[in-house]
């Protein structure tokens, strides 16, 4: 089973990813901010794949990013996925040349998150 | 500009040999046309005789040919050559036309060396009185022949197509008269057998005469375009 | 049923029969049109035919002197029969008529070979119209075997019956005749079959693959045809992305010409950047495949607003048996025309809600309407990027307002900002608040348009209930509570003045007099509501009157040292328990002479200045010559006169040649009416 970890300030949105990711029966970790994931997923190396926001208070997603491709945990096998808006090119591609591998476009399909998560996950 | 002046010259000066083409194209047709009929009626013309089967001479009791033949067979028509002794024998009278491919066929078969018959063997032969070959081979060969004209034949015999054979019993009755093949072309030549058959009693098959038209008129009704004789 | 039956039962030998006949004649014609392929075949098979009959004459004359039939005569024959090809090669130019002529050629040849080869051999020699009839079929066209055999045909059939009767005998060959007749028809059918076989799938193969090509090309051009009238941009990229020449020719008209080979995302980078970026990034994500294929589709932009165009975009993936993404259809809309008509049927509605809120709660719709603009002035003072919470505060309780008053797309807005805001996406916060002052501003207009007569300290009240105060105020004695609420209970004249000023303006464009200035005077002046109704209308008369008929060109005005625009002053008063109207002009004055004239004319008094004034105002009299559409007929001032005297009142006109015209009416208003104190 695939350990996810989703880091978003808004619980709102915490909890509609979760709830898309249902069906896929993952083990799912919440992160308020983005120290709070780089807490998290620093301590659990089981952690596959990060779904991350990019606005949020203390680290943003592109800093946390950022900060797990340079401390190695990307390398190690984490898999992040942007959760973004349309339109922010810009960002994604700062977030890919952190080592972000994907992007979904908020409001998102949950069918599709989902089909990304487990295609990332697998 | 100037090409589009090039054109014009070129296309001015092309429907003269067009025209020229065009009439020695229709004088082609026109040609074509007539001839083509032609032809078809010419190599017709050649088929039809091939295929018809030519007019038997009248056998009857009194028919001229009755009386020809056996006046043929009695009188010696040569003062050179041996009395002729008819009596207890059959005779066989071949009548040929020097002019015709199919009469050569049969003085052929006549003149081949294994050749045997117990009848009297004539050849009533239409060919040029002074020069011809087959009469000399066909009497080196021991056969009694008589030369007629195309004429003669008709108006003495009866006779207008060659070749043709005639058996005569020994007492100089016309037994049997006909072609020498049942079918037009054919190498099985009847003559022999159809002698045999009448000497055992039995009536032969009638054998249609296929060859050419001896008579003028004959030969101008089978060959009107004159390609074969 | 049985009789359908049975009509199937008998029509169906009938039908089959036409239908064998059908596909035989199908069968042995072929299709009129002579492709490249098969005219050089013919060409050549027709140059090999012509040689190989000429081969025949040393042949045959070898089989004459053979069979001893005559050389000479057989070569005259075949010289004969050879110069059928011979001229038909000159006369006929089409290649499959050549190939008929050769056909008749080779029964000929026949005819005289058989004649050639006449003696024990001459059976054999029949051979050659079998062997010849089979050959045939190498020109590849049953109609030529056809023209063989009929050939052989009318040889032997022909002659047989023309030739004279006396001098044969039919009996013995007839069947001969028959039995060759049956060979050859057997003979010719498969040779035919052959044929058709060798035409269909060798020879006229080019044809086929031609008229497949025809209809492909006719599908291609009727599929442009579709794509040039479609409305929409439809165009295919590959699996790269790049764009595939077919389009239609919208996207063209969308976003311009593109070059070949070039990516939609180059395409669409001419006219809006954003767009072609996120497309191409959403595009390289589809090819690296680390997303699912249907999400980084779902991801490709969906709409784009391009050069004041607002777009739709939407994408057809074709995919191989693997699944693996061949090519790519997108369809382009442009739904500006739709965004435009929603927008304003959006507002439409809102506006009626507005309306509608505004005339129910007057107070409480202008309290609102005061809040809002209040609110949006805080929220326009915040930054995008980083807001404070008494700015959130402020665009929630507007959100929430507009939700309350009905104004869906004014909540909607603010809730998009609220996300952008939370978001920090200053970028799409900025764009939002664009969107929502522009709204607003729509709507706002409107708004404060219809709450513009009511101010915050206003209110409504019924007229039934001031007539109660008034009455009690009477009864009361009190006279000056029972004055105040007589006055609120009278209408005022300044709406109507504003009308005519309006209205008058209007004239003045139409008439070319260039600027009209107006002056407007009510002078607080009230009126029992609808006494005097007709003559307001009826007042328009005079107020065209005076600028058709006074107020000169400025061209007019300037040649007699006038200002060049006119003047035109309204006003009212209330006068002696009268109201006195003013219409006073600065034109030409009143022509009095010609006044006199025309009443002379008509036969109206016209001794004194009163008589010229009635006449002035009387039907079927105009001072001018020529009618206008809007004054000359002489009716409207008489309509003026009759209002004046059905609430007996008076006319007064003051007129100087040169200087202008007033005209004065005083109307009775009764006990009721007054001016303020």
């Amino acid at each position: 089973m695939s350990k996810i970890i989703i880091v978003d300030d808004s619980a709102t949105m915490r909890s509609q990813v979760r709830l898309a990711l249902t069906p896929g029966n993952f083990d799912i970790v919440d992160a308020v901010d983005g120290q709070d994931g780089l807490d998290k997923v620093t301590a659990d190396p089981d952690i596959s794949v990060m779904i991350l926001d990019v606005n949020m208070p203390r680290m943003n997603g592109i800093e946390l990013a950022e900060t797990l491709a340079e401390n190695g945990r990307i390398e190690q096998g984490l898999s992040i996925v942007m959760l973004t808006t349309e339109g922010h090119a810009d960002l994604i591609q700062r977030a890919k040349a952190a080592g972000a591998k994907g992007w979904i476009v908020k409001p998102f399909k949950p069918d599709l998150l989902l089909a990304a998560i487990q295609k990332m996950a697998a | 500009m100037p090409s589009t002046s090039t054109i014009q010259t070129s296309s001015s000066e092309v429907p003269a040999p067009r025209k020229q083409r065009d009439l020695r194209r229709l004088i082609a047709r026109v040609a074509l046309i007539l001839w083509m009929p032609t032809v078809a009626f010419g190599v017709g013309s050649l088929m039809v005789g091939h295929w018809a089967p030519l007019p038997m001479p009248e056998a009857g009791e009194n028919a001229k040919l009755t009386t020809a033949l056996r006046e043929l067979i009695t009188q010696p028509s040569d003062p050179g050559t041996q009395d002729p002794r008819t009596n207890g024998r059959w005779s066989l009278v071949h009548v040929l036309f020097e002019g015709c491919g199919c009469s050569r066929n049969v003085q052929e078969y006549l003149l081949a060396a294994d050749r045997e018959t117990s009848a009297e063997e004539w050849v009533l032969l239409v060919a040029s009185k002074t020069n011809s070959r087959w009469h000399s081979a066909l009497r080196a060969q021991g056969f009694r022949t008589s030369i007629v004209s195309a004429e003669g034949l008709l108006t003495k015999f009866g006779i207008e197509a060659a070749p043709l054979f005639a058996v005569l019993d020994p007492e100089q009755r016309l037994r049997f008269v006909g072609g020498y093949t049942a079918r037009k072309q054919s190498l099985a030549y009847q003559d022999i057998a159809a002698l045999d058959a009448l000497r055992s009693g039995l009536a032969p098959s009638p054998l249609p005469v296929f060859g050419c038209g001896v008579s003028n008129a004959l030969q101008s009704a089978l060959d009107p375009l004159g390609l074969k004789y | 049923m049985s009789s359908a039956s049975h009509t199937i039962a008998s029509d169906v030998p009938d039908e089959g029969s036409k239908g064998l006949i059908r596909r035989v004649a199908q069968a042995a014609i072929l299709p009129k049109k002579i492709t490249a392929f098969e005219a050089s075949y013919l060409r050549r098979m027709n140059r090999i035919a012509l040689w190989f009959f000429y081969a025949h004459l040393p042949a045959f004359m070898l089989v004459a002197w053979a069979n001893r039939t005559g050389v000479l005569s057989v070569t005259l024959m075949t010289l004969a029969v050879l110069a059928v090809p011979t001229l038909g090669c000159r006369a006929v130019q089409s290649e499959r008529v050549k190939s008929y002529v050769f056909a008749f050629t080779s029964m000929c040849m026949g005819g005289v070979l058989v004649h050639a080869g006449q003696g024990p051999v001459q059976i054999e020699m029949h051979f050659y119209f079998f062997s010849i009839l089979a050959m045939l079929a190498l020109f590849a066209n049953p109609m030529t075997v056809i023209v063989g055999a009929a050939t052989v045909a009318v040889h032997h059939l022909a002659l047989w019956y023309l030739a004279p009767a006396s001098v044969f005998n039919y009996d013995a060959p007839l069947w001969v005749v028959l039995v060759h007749a049956n060979f050859v028809a057997l003979e010719a059918i498969a040779a035919g079959f052959i044929a058709r076989n060798f035409f269909d799938n060798v020879i006229g193969l080019e044809k086929r693959v031609e008229a497949r090509t025809a209809e492909l090309c006719e599908r291609n051009r009727e599929m442009q045809t579709v794509l040039d009238s479609i409305e929409q941009g439809i165009v295919m990229v590959d699996a790269k992305c790049s764009i595939q020449p077919e389009h239609s020719t919208a996207i063209v008209r969308f976003f311009g010409q593109y070059e070949p080979g070039e990516t939609f995302s180059d395409l669409l980078s001419r006219s809006c950047v954003t767009t072609a970026e996120w497309f191409s990034m959403n595009w390289d994500a589809l090819e690296e495949g680390f997303l699912p294929l249907e999400l980084a589709i779902d991801q490709l932009p969906k709409a784009a607003k391009i050069a004041g165009s607002s777009y739709t975009f939407e994408y057809k993936p074709t995919f191989d048996e693997e699944g693996e993404m061949v090519d790519m259809l997108i369809v382009v809309s442009d739904i500006t025309n739709d965004v435009a008509r929603e927008h304003a049927e959006a507002l439409q509605r809102e506006l009626l809600t507005v309306f509608e809120r505004a005339m129910g709660d007057p107070r409480g719709f202008a309290a609102f309407h005061q809040e809002s603009e209040r609110l949006l002035r805080e929220i326009a003072s915040a930054s995008h990027a980083n807001t404070q919470s008494s700015e959130r505060l402020a665009l929630h309780t507007m959100k929430g307002n507009a939700a309350a008053y009905g104004l869906g797309s004014i909540a909607s807005l603010c809730h998009s900002l609220e996300n952008a805001w939370s978001e920090g996406d200053a970028r799409g916060a900025e764009s939002v608040f664009d969107a929502l002052t522009a709204r607003w501003a729509e709507l706002g207009t409107i708004a404060s348009r219809l709450m513009g007569s009511v101010d915050e300290d206003s209110i409504m009240v019924r007229s039934s209930d001031l007539e109660a105060i008034l009455q009690a105020s009477i009864d009361a004695g009190a006279t000056d509570a029972a004055q105040l609420v007589r006055h609120a209970l009278l209408e005022p004249t300044s709406p109507v003045l504003a009308r005519l000023e309006s209205q008058a303006q209007a004239i003045a464009a139409r008439l070319d007099r260039g600027h009209l200035r107006t002056i407007i005077e009510s002078h607080d002046a009230r009126v029992p509501p609808g006494t005097i109704s007709a003559f307001w209308s009826s007042l328009i008369h005079v107020v065209r009157n005076a600028i058709d008929h006074g107020i000169e060109t400025p061209t007019e005005r300037v040649a007699a040292s006038k200002d060049a625009s006119g003047q035109l002053a309204i006003s009212t008063e209330v006068v002696d328990a009268s109201l006195i109207i003013t219409v006073e002009d600065d034109g030409r004055g009143v022509d009095w002479n010609k006044v006199r004239a025309k009443a002379q004319a008509l036969g109206l008094s016209h001794g004194t200045p009163e008589d010229l004034t009635a006449a002035l105002f009387a039907a079927d009299l105009s001072t001018r010559d020529d009618v206008t559409d809007l004054s000359g007929r002489g009716v409207g001032l008489a309509v003026v006169a009759e209002a004046v005297e059905a609430l007996h009142g008076s006319i007064q006109v003051e007129s100087s040649p040169g200087q202008g015209t007033t005209m004065r009416f005083t109307l009775p208003l009764g006990a009721s009416t007054c001016t303020p104190s």
